[in-house]
């Protein structure tokens, strides 16, 4: 048979000792986290720690919102896009009157041989090989003679 | 016969609460300018007081602990603008209390605290004493739990914390009479609450020690 631990019916100090007698085993009890785990818990997981504040903090945030500005700026081209820029009109002007279109500038080629030829004969007349002959004309001026021309008997020295 | 020295293991002396003579405010202050063991020593002395409180209201002690670790991480944020006057604690214990209601299981019917072994504490009497002042003990507490959280939360920090009204008043943030007037309707209520439990012959009516009304 259970013994009545509450003899005085009524009475709040039996009360108060029966809650700080079913207290008692709470009040044993002890923690066992350390401060280490806080500290670490703030500085790496939870925030900044006061002393680093004024710069780590000031800089990672400046870093943060640059790279959602980014992300946002990039995410709104995707999203509505850009509308496409005008064609750009690629067509060669094709001159119809030989008399009046001016020598066109020809670029030196890109290998080797051709651009020794496009040396040799004379860069601003242009070869028939690249240029439609339909749009160039042959330059007035007759091209000069680089090459020195084949010997003949009459020059030989002897 | 040649002697070798043999080196004693290296042993940071772990802070002791009896063995720093700052007060909290001093605490405080080295702790702002990075001394670590200044809130070593804050962390120890409060640490199983904020456990304990949160153990009461959580019924959960690993909630308990991570209580423990939320509230201190708070005030270690917190050291920069913290100004306590004497001690941390009620600054501590109402973060702490905050957290704790916030771990709280929402919409669960709250049971009290299965720590059957530790209920069970080494008593002088016969094994079936022992369980019959564990058996005790869970219907208090569960009488504690019935509570609202105010008045449980009053009766925690006087009965498990041992705190003065007047502390609890600043805890909770509520004057003294306020308090008193909480621990009261607390303590009538369990009564109430203790003369329904067969074996607890309590009825509900009584002085309170603690209050001194009626």
């Amino acid at each position: 048979m259970r013994t009545v631990r509450l003899r005085r019916p009524g009475d709040d100090l039996e009360l108060e000792a029966a809650l700080r007698d079913a207290f008692a085993p709470l009040r044993a009890r002890r923690a066992t986290v350390s401060p280490l785990r806080v500290r670490a818990g703030v500085r790496w997981g939870r925030g900044a720690s006061p002393a680093a504040l004024p710069w780590t903090s000031a800089v990672s945030r400046l870093s943060e919102l640059s790279v959602a500005v980014g992300m946002s700026v990039m995410v709104f081209i995707a999203a509505f896009g850009v509308p496409p820029a005008p064609a750009v009109d690629t067509t060669v002007d094709e001159a119809k009157d030989v008399a009046v279109y001016a020598v066109p500038h020809v670029s030196a080629p890109a290998d080797d041989a051709s651009y020794i030829r496009w040396l040799r004969l004379d860069r601003y007349v242009p070869l028939q090989d690249w240029l439609d002959p339909s749009v160039v004309r042959i330059s007035p001026v007759a091209p000069r003679r680089l090459d020195p021309p084949a010997p003949t008997a009459a020059d030989e020295p002897y | 016969m040649k002697r070798t020295l043999r080196r004693a293991p290296a042993v940071r002396p772990t802070p002791r609460d009896d063995l720093e003579p700052r007060n909290d405010r001093e605490l405080v202050y080295a702790a702002r300018v990075g001394d670590d063991r200044a809130f070593d020593a804050l962390f120890y002395r409060y640490r199983d007081g904020v456990y304990r409180l949160s153990l009461a209201i959580t019924k959960d002690p690993q909630a308990a602990e991570e209580v423990v670790l939320d509230t201190f991480a708070r005030a270690y944020r917190a050291l920069a603008r913290l100004e306590p006057d004497d001690t941390l604690r009620p600054w501590l214990y109402r973060v702490a209390i905050n957290e704790s209601y916030d771990r709280r299981p929402r919409g669960v019917a709250q049971t009290p605290l299965d720590l059957a072994d530790e209920l069970a504490m080494p008593d002088d009497g016969s094994p079936a004493r022992m369980a019959e002042r564990a058996e005790d003990r869970r219907v208090v507490l569960a009488a504690v739990g019935s509570l609202d959280d105010k008045h449980r939360t009053v009766v925690v920090l006087h009965y498990l914390n041992e705190l003065p009204l007047a502390e609890i008043g600043h805890i909770v943030g509520a004057p003294v009479g306020t308090v008193k007037s909480r621990l009261h309707y607390a303590l009538k209520a369990l009564r109430v609450h203790l003369a329904q439990q067969p074996g607890f012959h309590i009825e509900p009516a009584g002085r309170s020690a603690a209050t001194g009304e009626k």
